[in-house]
C-alpha cells in the first residue's frame, strides 16, 4: 500500500464510522511508514478527543423559555391587530366627521346657486305652480314645506318649493331634510320685503350699486366757471329796488 | 419520520404547549451541543439554540413532512450559528482554554483533559462550513446525504469538506506532537 492509498482508505474507514487502528491494512502500512504512522496516531488522538468532548446541556427551563419566546410575537401580533382595529375605527370616524360637513356645505352651495337661478327667472304666480301636481313627471311628487323650516324666502313660490323623489324614499328624505336646513340658514331668507338678491356678476353688481346709490356719482365734479358762479344765488348781490 | 414525531408535530401545530415542550426536550441536547461546537461559548450556544427552536416552532406550518426533521432542524441551527459568527466576526475562543495553556499542558505529558481541549480548539479553528459539516458527521452522526440536504450543498462538496476538516484537524494535532517531541529532543541533548 502506498501513502496515497493509506490516506484514501483512512477516510473510507472513518466514513464507515469504524476505528482506523483496527483496520489490518492501515496498521500494516503504518508499521512500515513513519509519516503514515504519525497520521494514524493523530487520527486516533482526534477520535479520542472527540469522545472526550464535554457534553454541555442547557438549563432545565430551556424548553419553557423557548415556548415563551415563540409565543411572545403571537401576542404582540394579536395586540397589534387590536390596535389596528381601533385605529381603523378612529380613521373612519374622522373621515365621516370631515365628509359630512363637506357634503352639507356642497349641498348648501348648490341650494344657494339654485335660489339665485330661480330668483333670476321671472316669478310665476303661486297658484300656477301649486295647481300643477298632476303635470310632474312620474315618480316625482311635490312635498309640502316642513313646518320647522320656517317661513322660507320671500322670493316667490318657486324658490321655496322642494321636490322629493318617491322612488328613493331615503334619498328623498335626506334631500328634503338638507333643503330645509339650507332654506332655514340661507341668508336670502333674511332679506326684507322689496329687496331681491344680487344675481348678476360681481362687476355688474358694483357698477349697478355705484349707479343707483345717490352718493356714488360716476362723473367727476366740474370745476367752477364764471357762469356757474354768476348763476349761483349765493354769489348774487341783492338788487336794491 | 416516525409516527410519534409526526403526532408531536401535529399537536405543536394545533398550539399544544406541552407538545412544544416535548419536541424541544427531544432535540435540545443535540441542537445545543451542535451550537456549542460551532460557537465555542455556552451563552452564545444557548441563545442560538433558543433562536433555532423558536424559528422551528414558527416554521412548522411550512415544514414539508416528507423531509427528515433532524437535518432540517440542524440546518436552521447552522444558519443561526453562521449568523452569530458573522455578527461577532472574531474567532470564538473567549471562554475556552487559552492556546498557551494548551502548549504547557501538552508539554507536561498531554493528559486527557488537555487532549479534549486541544481537539475543541482545533475544531473551533476550522472554517465555519468545514466545522459544520464535520460536527454534523462526527458528533450528530448524520449521513452524508442528510448533511448535503441540511447544508443545501452537493454530496461531493460535503464529502470534500469533511475530508478536508479531518486532514486539518489531524495536521493540527500532529503539529502539537511535533512541538512536544522537539522540546523533548532539546532536553535530551
Amino acid at each position: 500500500m502506498r501513502c496515497e492509498q493509506f490516506e484514501r482508505r483512512l477516510h473510507q474507514v472513518l466514513d464507515r464510522r469504524e476505528v482506523p487502528s483496527e483496520d489490518p491494512r492501515l496498521s500494516s502500512h503504518a508499521r512500515q511508514c513513519p509519516p503514515c504512522r504519525q497520521r494514524l496516531a493523530a487520527c486516533h488522538r482526534l477520535l479520542t478527543g472527540l469522545d472526550l468532548l464535554e457534553l454541555p446541556v442547557p438549563g432545565d427551563d430551556f424548553p419553557l423559555q423557548v415556548v415563551r419566546r415563540a409565543e411572545r410575537p403571537r401576542r404582540q401580533l394579536a395586540a397589534h391587530r387590536r390596535f389596528q382595529g381601533v385605529w381603523a375605527s378612529l380613521a373612519v370616524g374622522l373621515a365621516l366627521a370631515l365628509l359630512v360637513p363637506l357634503a352639507w356645505y356642497a349641498h348648501r352651495s348648490q341650494a344657494v346657486v339654485r335660489h339665485r337661478e330661480l330668483a333670476a327667472r321671472p316669478v310665476a304666480p303661486a297658484t300656477a305652480i301649486a295647481g300643477k301636481q298632476g303635470n310632474l313627471p312620474a315618480g316625482i311628487s311635490r312635498s309640502p314645506r316642513p313646518a320647522h323650516a320656517g317661513p322660507g324666502p320671500k322670493l316667490g313660490v318657486a324658490a321655496s318649493t322642494s321636490l322629493a323623489i318617491d322612488r328613493h324614499p331615503p334619498l328623498a328624505l335626506l334631500r328634503v331634510w338638507t333643503a330645509s336646513w339650507s332654506d332655514r340658514w340661507n341668508p336670502v331668507d333674511e332679506l326684507t320685503d322689496g329687496l331681491t338678491p344680487i344675481t348678476t356678476p360681481l362687476g355688474v353688481a358694483v357698477e349697478e350699486i355705484r349707479r343707483t346709490i345717490p352718493l356714488g356719482q360716476v362723473e367727476a365734479p366740474q370745476p367752477p366757471s364764471a357762469d356757474s358762479v354768476r348763476k349761483d344765488p349765493r354769489h348774487q348781490t341783492p338788487r336794491i329796488a | 419520520m416516525s409516527s410519534s414525531l409526526r403526532q408531536l408535530v401535529q399537536h405543536c401545530l394545533a398550539g399544544d404547549e406541552s407538545a412544544m415542550v416535548d419536541l424541544i426536550e427531544r432535540y435540545r441536547d443535540r441542537v445545543f451541543r451542535f451550537c456549542y461546537r460551532m460557537l465555542g461559548q455556552r451563552q452564545d450556544a444557548e441563545d442560538a439554540a433558543q433562536e433555532t427552536f423558536v424559528r422551528v416552532l414558527r416554521s412548522l406550518p411550512s415544514w414539508d413532512s416528507a423531509r427528515e426533521f433532524e437535518p432540517w432542524l440542524l440546518a436552521i441551527a447552522g444558519n443561526r450559528c453562521r449568523t452569530m459568527l458573522a455578527a461577532r466576526k472574531r474567532i470564538p475562543t473567549t471562554g475556552l482554554v487559552g492556546e498557551d495553556q494548551l502548549v504547557d499542558r501538552a508539554a507536561d505529558g498531554g493528559s486527557l483533559r488537555s487532549l479534549r481541549e486541544e481537539v475543541q480548539l482545533a475544531v473551533l479553528r476550522l472554517r465555519p462550513e468545514l466545522r459544520e459539516a464535520f460536527i454534523l458527521f462526527h458528533e450528530n452522526e448524520l449521513s452524508y446525504d442528510q448533511i448535503a440536504e441540511a447544508l443545501q450543498r452537493p454530496l461531493g462538496t460535503v464529502k470534500t469538506w469533511i475530508h478536508k476538516a479531518r486532514q486539518q484537524l489531524m495536521a493540527q494535532l500532529r503539529q502539537r506532537e511535533v512541538v512536544g517531541e522537539r522540546g523533548h529532543a532539546m532536553r535530551a541533548v
